[in-house]
C-alpha cells in the first residue's frame, strides 16, 4: 500500500511557472553555465571547464500540498480539497525535471568558441483530474449519476545528452549553436488519457468509459491492474549509443546594444527522441461496468468469491509493442540585461513546451556585485496555459555566486520559498554549479 | 458485511491513481498517507444476479441436482451411491496354485474352478502356461504336447519341446512360460485333455516319468456357460434429502415423488434386485417403510442375449405413487431414505440357463430420489440461523441498502431476518413488519407465469440501528412460501426459466477508527 508521499510531492504543489532560474546567470555571460540557456553568450576565457552541476525543478499549476491535503489525528496526510473544483473535468499538472550536468568544456579560439558536454536529463509531468481527487477525498455518493473524468496523464522521459557547440562573434552580435545526440533510458508517454467514471443511480453500478493509451520504454511493465511495475528513471548509461536515439539542437543570439545593455534570444531543446527499445503500448478503450456480483456463478462454490478480482477483471487492457517518439521540452527565451556599476537588472520572457502544453513566464531580476561575490533576487509571473485553471501566479528566487581567480561557483533558485516550505508553495527549484576558466 | 472491505477497495481504486499521480517518479520522504478523520460516503453495487431454475440445474454438483425435461419442467434429484461390478466380480482371476499332473501320454484333467461354474466356452486372456518333463534316458528327448480342447484359428494347441541330456540322470526341464492368449477353450465339464509324444533321437517313443502343466493365472476375455449364483450388496444405503431441512411449518404436497432404480447391464446373465430394506425417515425422526409389491418380488433387470453381445441393456424402475405409498410418506417431510438392496446374479440358480460375460462387461446400479417440482406449498415457513460476527466492521457508520427484485415463481415469497444477541433474543429486524414480500408472478392459462414485476426496496440503517446489528451474534432468517392456489391444493409446475432477480446496492458512510 502506498504509505509515503514523495519529497517532490511536496515540491509539486507549486505554481506552473516555467523555469527562469537561468535569468540571474545571464549577468554572468562569458562563463560556461549561462550558455545552457543562452547558447549565444560567448565564453570569454580560452579554456573553460565545468564541474558536475545540478539543475532541478518541481512545480504545479494545481493546489499546493497544504491545499490538497490535510493532516489527521495520527499525523498522516490525506486528500482533502479545500474547494470543490467548479468542473469535474478540470485537471492540474505536476511537473518536475532534474538535469545532472556531468561535464561541460569550452575553448575560445579568437572569435570562435567550441563547446562540448554531457548531461543526464529527466523530465516528468503528471496531469491528474480533479474529479479523481474529489472522489478520493469524499467518496462517490455525492456524485451518483454524474460522469467524472479521472484518467491521469503521466509523461516521463530520461535520457543522456551529448552535445557539440559552436559560438561565433560578429562585432556586437554573437551566435551559438549546439547539436545534441540523445539516447533515451526510460520513457512513459500517455497518448490518450480519458477515463470517465460514473456511478449509476439504479443500484450504484460502476461504469468506466476508457480511451487510454500509454506507451513506455524501460519504465512501465503492466501485468494486470493490480500488478504494475514502474522503474525509477535514475541516472544510467543504459542503451548508450545503441537504443532510443534522438537528436536536438539549441540556438542562441546575444546582441550587445551598448556597454550596458544586452539582449538575448534562445531556442532550446528543439528535437525529439525515437523510442524503439521494447516500446510497449497498453491500451484500454471501451465501456466497462461492474454491476455487482452474479451470485449464480458461485452456486456451490462460495469459497471462491473474490470481489477484488471481479472488479479488476472488468477492465480490458490490450498490450502490444510499437515504436514512438516524444518531443523535447522546448524553450524559447527572450532576455535583456542592463548593467549600471555594481548593479545589474535582467528581464526575461520564456515560453516552454511541456508534454503538450505551452507555458509562459515573465521574470525580472536584480544583482549586486560585491567584490568576488554577487547576490541577486528575482521575481517571476507566469500565465497558465491550462485552460481549466487560467490565471497568473508568481514566484520568488535568488542567486549567490563567487568568482575567485579562475574558479566560479553559483547557487540559484527561482522558487526559493518552496525549498523551505514545500507543502505551502507551488514551485521549488535549485540550480548549482562550479566551473574553472583561464 | 462487505461494506468495509468494499470501502477500502473503493478507496484503493480511487485513491491509488490519485496518489500515484502525486508520488510516481519522486523521491521518498517521511510523509505518511492516511485517511481523513471525517467520514467518506460511498455507493457501490453489491449484487446483480438472476438465479433461475435452469442455471441452478446447470451448476448443481454433488449428489443433489435438478433435471430439466424437454418441456422445461424441473425435477429435483438426490442420487445415492452407485454400484458397479465388472466381469472380475463374476469370474475373478483364477491363480495357479498347484501343478496339474499329466500321468500318461493321453490324460484328461479337471480344472479346479469353483464348482458353481460350468464353462462351455472361454477365450483366454493374459494367461501363460509352462510344462515340467522328467525321464531317465541318457539321451535327448523331443516332446510334442497337444491340448485337445484348446484351439486357435481352427488349430489345436501343439508345442514341441526339447529335453536335453546333461550327463546326469534323471533328465528334467522346465519350459519357458507360453502365452495362450486368444486360445478358445471348448469343454462340457471344465476339463482339459493333454496328449504328448516323447521320442528319442532314434525315433523310438517313450513315456515320460513325470509331466506337469503349470499356469500363472487364468483369465478369460469371454466366458459362456453357467457362471454361478452371486449376490452383490448395493453400496451406500442412505440418501440425504435436504428438501425439507429448513421447514418450520406449513404443508407440502409433491404430486409424484419417486425412488428410482436404474441398471445398466452388459452381462449376458439374469440379474434381479432384492429389496432388503427401503425406509423413509422424516425430519421429525419418524420412520416409515416403503410398501410395494416389488419390495417383495424384486425387480428383474434386462440383460443382453447372445446375439446382443457388447450391448448394454438399461432398466429403469420407479417406486411411485401408483405402485407404492411413497407420495404419502414422502410429503411427511422426508429427511433421509435408507435402503438395503442386493443384486442377484442367476437368481434362480438354474444351471441350464446359459449366460456369458466378456472381459469388459459390467453392470451399474443407481438408486435415486426424484421429486418432480409439481406441488402445492401452503404457507410453508422455512428458516435457518447463522452465526455472524460484525464486530470488526466498526468503520462503517451507517448504510442504506437498495434492492430491486423480481420473482417469476407462482408463489408469494416473503423473507425476514432477525438479528439475535448472544442470549438468542431478537434485537433488530432487517425489514419492517412481517418482512419483505416478493409477490407471485401471474399464472397464465398455459400454467406458466408471466415475467415477474420489478419491486424496489430501500433498507435504511442509521448508525444506531447499525450498531445494534453489529452487536448481534446470530441472525435468524425466515422465509415463507405460498404457491398460487395452494389453499385449494392446486399444484403448479416449476419451469426452468423461473427465477429470482436481485440487484442490490448500498450507500454507506465510512469513517476510520
Amino acid at each position: 500500500m502506498v504509505s509515503r508521499f514523495p519529497l517532490y510531492c511536496l515540491l509539486v504543489c507549486c505554481v506552473f511557472t516555467v523555469s527562469a532560474q537561468d535569468l540571474l546567470l545571464f549577468q554572468k555571460s562569458g562563463l560556461l553555465a549561462p550558455t545552457r540557456s543562452y547558447p549565444g553568450a560567448m565564453i570569454q576565457k580560452k579554456v573553460n571547464l565545468s564541474l558536475p552541476g545540478i539543475q532541478g525543478l518541481a512545480m504545479t499549476d494545481g493546489p499546493t500540498i497544504n491545499q490538497l491535503t490535510k493532516t489527521n489525528q495520527d499525523e498522516e496526510r490525506y486528500l482533502a480539497l479545500e474547494q470543490t473544483p467548479k468542473s469535474l473535468t478540470s485537471y492540474s499538472n505536476i511537473y518536475g525535471e532534474l538535469d545532472i550536468h556531468t561535464v561541460d568544456a569550452g575553448i575560445r579560439l579568437g572569435s570562435y568558441g567550441l563547446l562540448a558536454g554531457h548531461a543526464f536529463r529527466r523530465q516528468g509531468n503528471i496531469r491528474y483530474a480533479h474529479g479523481l481527487a474529489v472522489l478520493a477525498s469524499q467518496g462517490n455518493s455525492a456524485f451518483i449519476g454524474q460522469a467524472i473524468e479521472i484518467g491521469p496523464k503521466i509523461d516521463v522521459q530520461a535520457y543522456n545528452e551529448f552535445y557539440l557547440g559552436l559560438q561565433k562573434t560578429f562585432g556586437k552580435l554573437s551566435m551559438g549553436f549546439r547539436a545534441k545526440l540523445l539516447y533515451g533510458t526510460a520513457s512513459l508517454y500517455t497518448e490518450r488519457s480519458s477515463i470517465t467514471f460514473t456511478t449509476h443511480p439504479e443500484n450504484y453500478a460502476f461504469e468506466l468509459k476508457n480511451d487510454y493509451l500509454v506507451r513506455s520504454s524501460g519504465l512501465l511493465r503492466y501485468y494486470g491492474l493490480d500488478s504494475i511495475t514502474v522503474a525509477r528513471p535514475g541516472f544510467t548509461f543504459d542503451n548508450l549509443f545503441f537504443n532510443n536515439a534522438g537528436i536536438g539542437m539549441d540556438l542562441g543570439l546575444v546582441y550587445a546594444v551598448n556597454d550596458r545593455f544586452t539582449m538575448a534570444l534562445s531556442a532550446l531543446d528543439v528535437g525529439k527522441i525515437n523510442w524503439d527499445f521494447f516500446p510497449r503500448e497498453y491500451k484500454s478503450k471501451g465501456t466497462f461496468s461492474f454491476e455487482g456480483l452474479d451470485l449464480a456463478q458461485y452456486i456451490g462454490d462460495t469459497t471462491s468469491i473474490q470481489v477484488d478480482d471481479t472488479l479488476l477483471q472488468i477492465v480490458d487492457v490490450e498490450s502490444g509493442q510499437k515504436a514512438y517518439s516524444t518531443a523535447l521540452p522546448t524553450r524559447f527565451i527572450l532576455a535583456a540585461s542592463y548593467q549600471s556599476g555594481p548593479w545589474t537588472l535582467n528581464g526575461q520572457w520564456c515560453m516552454r513546451h511541456i508534454f503538450g502544453d505551452w507555458m509562459h513566464a515573465l521574470a525580472v531580476a536584480g544583482l549586486r556585485q560585491m567584490g568576488p561575490i554577487a547576490v541577486g533576487i528575482q521575481c517571476s509571473a507566469s500565465k497558465n496555459q491550462n485552460p481549466t485553471r487560467p490565471g497568473l501566479a508568481g514566484s520568488f528566487g535568488g542567486l549567490v555566486s563567487f568568482n575567485i581567480g579562475p574558479v566560479y561557483g553559483f547557487l540559484s533558485s527561482d522558487g526559493l520559498p518552496g525549498l523551505f516550505q514545500p507543502a505551502a508553495y507551488r514551485r521549488a527549484s535549485l540550480n548549482a554549479g562550479c566551473s574553472i576558466q583561464f | 458485511m462487505a461494506e468495509s472491505f468494499l470501502c477500502k477497495r473503493c478507496l484503493y481504486l480511487l485513491g491509488i491513481p490519485m496518489l500515484f499521480c502525486l508520488s510516481s517518479c519522486l523521491e521518498t520522504t517521511d510523509f505518511t498517507l492516511g485517511l481523513s478523520d471525517d467520514a467518506y460516503s460511498f455507493a457501490i453495487p453489491l449484487v446483480n444476479t438472476r438465479i433461475t431454475v435452469g442455471r441452478l440445474a446447470e451448476q448443481s454438483t454433488g449428489n443433489a441436482g435438478i433435471r430439466i425435461d424437454s418441456d422445461g419442467k424441473a425435477t429435483v434429484l438426490y442420487n445415492g451411491e452407485v454400484l458397479r461390478k465388472s466381469a472380475a466380480a463374476i469370474f475373478p482371476p483364477f491363480p495357479g496354485l498347484i501343478a496339474y499332473n499329466i500321468p500318461d501320454t493321453l490324460s484328461t484333467i479337471q480344472l479346479q474352478f469353483n464348482n458353481s461354474y460350468l464353462i462351455k466356452k472361454a477365450i483366454f486372456q493374459d494367461t501363460k502356461i509352462n510344462f515340467y518333463f522328467q525321464h531317465n534316458y541318457p539321451q535327448d528327448v523331443k516332446v510334442t504336447m497337444r491340448i485337445l480342447e484348446l484351439t486357435k484359428n481352427g488349430k489345436v494347441f501343439e508345442q514341441t519341446y526339447n529335453v536335453p541330456y546333461k550327463q546326469t540322470l534323471p533328465v528334467s526341464t522346465i519350459t519357458d512360460p507360453l502365452s495362450i492368449d486368444g486360445y478358445t477353450l471348448l469343454s462340457n465339464n471344465n476339463s482339459l485333455t493333454f496328449q504328448y509324444v516323447a521320442t528319442l533321437p532314434d525315433g523310438s517313443r517313450i513315456k515320460l516319468d513325470q509331466a506337469q502343466m503349470n499356469y500363472d493365472v487364468i483369465k478369460f476375455s469371454y466366458i459362456d456357460g453357467y457362471l454361478g449364483y452371486h449376490v452383490f450388496a448395493v453400496d451406500g444405503n442412505i440418501i440425504d434429502v435436504g428438501l425439507f431441512n429448513p421447514w418450520l411449518s406449513g404443508s407440502f404436497d409433491f404430486q409424484n415423488p419417486k425412488i428410482t432404480l436404474s441398471v445398466d447391464n452388459a452381462f449376458g446373465l439374469p440379474v434381479r434386485s432384492r429389496i432388503n430394506k427401503m425406509e423413509l425417515t422424516s425430519i421429525t425422526g419418524k420412520q416409515v417403510k416403503l410398501e410395494s409389491p416389488f419390495v417383495t418380488t424384486g425387480i428383474d433387470f434386462a440383460y443382453p442375449s447372445f446375439s446382443e453381445q457388447g450391448k448394454i441393456k438399461t432398466t429403469n424402475f420407479d417406486f411411485n405413487r401408483n405402485n407404492s405409498n411413497i407420495r404419502d410418506i414422502f410429503n411427511e417431510k422426508t429427511k433421509t431414505i435408507s435402503y438395503d438392496i442386493s443384486a442377484l446374479v442367476n437368481p434362480e440358480r438354474d444351471t441350464t440357463i446359459k449366460g456369458f460375460i466378456t472381459g469388459d462387461s459390467y453392470f451399474v446400479v443407481r438408486v435415486a430420489v426424484e421429486v418432480p417440482l409439481l406441488a402445492s406449498v401452503n404457507q410453508v415457513v422455512i428458516g435457518d440461523t447463522l452465526d455472524i460476527d460484525l464486530s470488526q466492521q466498526d468503520e462503517v457508520v451507517s448504510a442504506e441498502f437498495k434492492a430491486i427484485t423480481t420473482n417469476d415463481f407462482p408463489a408469494d415469497l416473503s423473507v425476514q431476518a432477525f438479528f439475535l444477541d448472544d442470549q438468542g433474543n431478537p434485537i433488530e429486524a432487517l425489514f419492517a413488519g412481517a418482512g419483505y414480500t416478493l409477490p407471485a408472478a401471474t399464472l397464465a392459462a398455459n400454467g406458466k407465469t408471466m415475467p415477474g414485476k420489478e419491486n424496489t426496496l430501500l433498507v435504511p440503517m442509521d448508525s444506531e440501528r447499525y450498531q445494534r446489528i453489529r452487536n448481534s451474534k446470530r441472525v435468524a432468517i425466515l422465509g415463507t412460501i405460498n404457491t398460487t392456489g395452494s389453499e385449494r391444493q392446486e399444484p403448479v409446475w416449476i419451469y426452468d426459466n423461473y427465477g429470482l432477480g436481485v440487484r442490490l446496492g448500498v450507500k454507506f458512510t465510512y469513517k476510520k477508527k
